[in-house]
């Protein structure tokens, strides 16, 4: 198997575990996004403690679009996302 | 958030009102791999969402079925040409899982007709009292995702290709 198609089989192979792994790390997924993109963006420096409540607005976005790709049928609140 | 709590990934404070994230090497890998792990998924919705966008107030109505296989068609050009990190944000069920969820918030009107084989085909239509609501999901999706300008241009023109092809064949004037 020549290099490419070798990396092309890893890929898929790391992508199809990877996906059974989603609907059950969903929310902390959408955490880790939100964290990772005001990193890049410089509104958040490592360390600093931001507020709760905001945070959990933008995680309730995420929990209702990706709704139909959760494990978990029920509501999100506050209690669930922390 | 208990989870990352545990882990160490981020600190709750003791009256849980503020969170930060932890100061270690191994906070960043797992916050890097977490959200590695769902972003074929967020690049699945945010072009779902962008290229349903396209439809709003237009009074363009499509086949469900053709606007999932354009897509998927689309995505994959997206990966070939470096826009997108992960080839498997082209999953046609992703996609449709997306479309319908966009149905069930109310951005997509859904009408569903009955073959003679009994099977449905669905159309879809974008109405344009969805557009804040599109706009605001979608600007939030974007701000998170944080594509460059060039990736984001080249996106904008795939999505209309995407649209064109699910409109079937241009008529051609005849002379």
């Amino acid at each position: 198997m020549s290099l490419k198609e070798q990396d092309w089989h890893c890929k898929l192979i790391l992508a199809y575990y990877s996906m059974n792994l989603v609907p059950a790390l969903l929310l902390e997924g959408c955490l880790s996004t939100l964290i990772k993109s005001a990193l890049s963006n410089g509104t958040y420096e490592v360390g600093h403690p931001v507020e709760l409540a905001p945070l959990f607005k933008v995680v309730h976005t995420y929990a209702d679009l990706f709704r139909n790709e959760s494990l978990s049928k029920a509501e999100v609140n506050d209690e669930v996302i922390l | 958030m208990n989870y990352f709590d545990e882990i160490g990934v981020i600190e709750v404070s003791s009256d849980k009102q503020t969170v930060r994230l932890a100061k270690t090497e191994s906070s960043k890998t797992l916050i890097d791999f977490f959200s590695r792990l769902i972003l074929p998924l967020i690049d699945t919705y945010l072009i779902s969402l962008t290229a349903i966008e396209q439809l709003c107030g237009k009074n363009l109505v499509i086949k469900q079925k053709t606007l999932v296989k354009e897509l998927h068609v689309g995505i994959k050009h997206l990966y070939t040409q470096g826009c997108l990190p992960m080839l498997h944000s082209c999953l046609k069920e992703t996609i449709l899982t997306a479309l319908t969820r966009f149905s069930q918030m109310g951005l997509l009107e859904t009408t569903s007709y009955l073959t003679r084989k009994g099977n449905s085909t669905n159309f879809l239509r974008c109405p344009s009292e969805c557009g804040p609501k599109m706009k605001e999901l979608q600007d939030r999706l974007s701000k998170d995702r944080n594509f460059s300008k060039s990736h984001q241009q080249t996106i904008f023109t795939e999505i209309d290709d995407v649209i064109m092809r699910t409109q079937g064949p241009q008529p051609t004037a005849r002379l």
